[in-house]
């Protein structure tokens, strides 16, 4: 029997995004979206997209019924906690993807948010990249959903740390970022005429994410792990490019670079290695991964500076947020972690 | 029949050899996109293929 399902937030972009996925999916059974805006109005209003797939029309949480399997959280962080505070004891199995639930430490909370309002609560909770945490996920009861920039810059990482192959000192991550990871909300910075055209460096240091970053990499290093991340906002809607400089730690090859790469994602069907020497598609680029919830990872060795070029692509909607959470759900619940998720995206597009 | 596989020189990744290759064919290596010089059947055996060069001679 398909597990029941409420979306808490569903009016913004991830609940969107992730209401689209679940719909589809054969064993999910969506019987509640939650906004408090939007209260009344249908889901269709917000998501054209979805139409002809639901009837569902937004409630407002209070009016959430307690007759669930799992509970989606999209809501911004610090709201999230309350909910997980909420839901957490009644056994629900959670699926938190705001940020409040991914560091492990409240005071590494603390710089980057504000005070954690459940730190009790931090302990239950396993990051939800299931590449890193497969067998804790399926454990869970609360899975802590990775940031979208943090998932394209730790999933290319990874590889190289737990094979010591590059320097953890001096990482440097380069990101371009679309517009819809700025949430369905809207201000100045949004708005078209700021927006078109532009390249906007809008956090050069300190971004959020990167201390969700240095927490994963540091425990699979078992000692720090630095990580200087340079998110830019540029004219697309959906994806997530990252170009991440590492130095090498001895002199590699590009097969002992495909071997470490093979190695890990052995057994992690969302990601693809790309790194063709003769099409058009020689790296990874967000395109070919708009729409789907792959996450293409490629590199090119520079022997004459000792470096390596790592570049990563996934679509912030999906393996960014609402794919992840369903990827999440699917190894919680004992399902195929594909179920729902293995599509293709468009070409061209 | 089943395929043969041989392993790639530049990505190590698997690279299937149809029943009907045949020693010289050039192959491309689906993870990496190598061109790969087919050098024997049994036991599968690639090598990189010859680059295109200008040969001017002398």
């Amino acid at each position: 029997m398909a597990k029941k399902v409420a979306i808490i937030g569903a009016s913004g972009y991830t609940g969107g995004e992730l209401l689209r996925w679940a719909l589809m999916h054969s064993e999910m059974d969506v019987s509640q979206i939650t906004s408090e805006r939007f209260a009344g109005q249908a889901a269709t209003k917000l998501n054209p997209n979805l139409r002809g797939f639901t009837q569902l029309a937004f409630t407002p949480v209070k009016e959430l019924k307690n007759d669930v399997d799992a509970i989606f959280i999209c809501t911004p962080h610090k709201t999230g906690a309350q909910y997980v505070k909420q839901f957490f004891e009644t056994g629900v199995k959670i699926v938190d993807l705001s940020a409040d639930f991914r560091l492990h430490n409240k005071d590494t909370y603390a710089k980057y948010y504000q005070e954690h309002p459940h730190p009790d609560l931090l302990q239950h909770a396993v990051y939800g990249l299931p590449e890193l945490h497969r067998e804790e996920i399926k454990k869970a009861k609360l899975v802590a959903c990775p940031g979208c920039l943090a998932t394209s810059i730790i999933l290319p990482l990874a590889p190289l740390v737990k094979a010591k192959l590059i320097s953890v000192e001096g990482i440097i991550a380069d990101s371009k970022i679309g517009s819809s990871a700025g949430g369905a909300g809207f201000d100045i910075s949004t708005h078209h005429p700021e927006r078109q055209g532009g390249v906007r460096s809008y956090k050069p240091h300190g971004h959020r994410h990167t201390a969700e970053i240095e927490q994963e990499l540091s425990a699979i290093n078992g000692a720090p792990v630095s990580v200087g991340m340079t998110p830019h906002g540029i004219e697309m809607v959906r994806g997530i490019m990252s170009t991440v400089h590492v130095r090498q730690t001895g002199k590699l090859a590009d097969i002992d670079l495909w071997k470490a790469y093979r190695s890990f994602f052995t057994g992690s069907p969302f990601v693809r290695l790309v790194k063709d020497q003769q099409t058009l598609y020689r790296y990874p680029e967000p395109k070919p991964v708009v729409g789907t919830n792959f996450a293409d990872i490629g590199w090119e060795l520079d022997q004459e500076k000792g470096r390596i070029i790592i570049m990563s692509a996934i679509d912030n909607l999906v393996k960014g947020s609402g794919g992840q959470a369903i990827q999440n759900f699917n190894l919680m619940n004992g399902f195929d972690e594909k179920m729902g998720l293995w599509q293709p995206g468009f070409h061209p597009l | 029949m089943n395929m043969a596989n041989g392993e790639c020189p530049e990505c190590a990744g698997a690279v299937s050899l149809a029943p009907n290759t045949e020693v010289g064919e050039i192959l491309s290596c689906p993870d990496c996109g190598a061109r790969l010089e087919v050098r024997s059947i049994n036991p599968p055996s690639l090598v990189p293929a010859p680059k295109v060069e200008e040969d001017w001679g002398e």
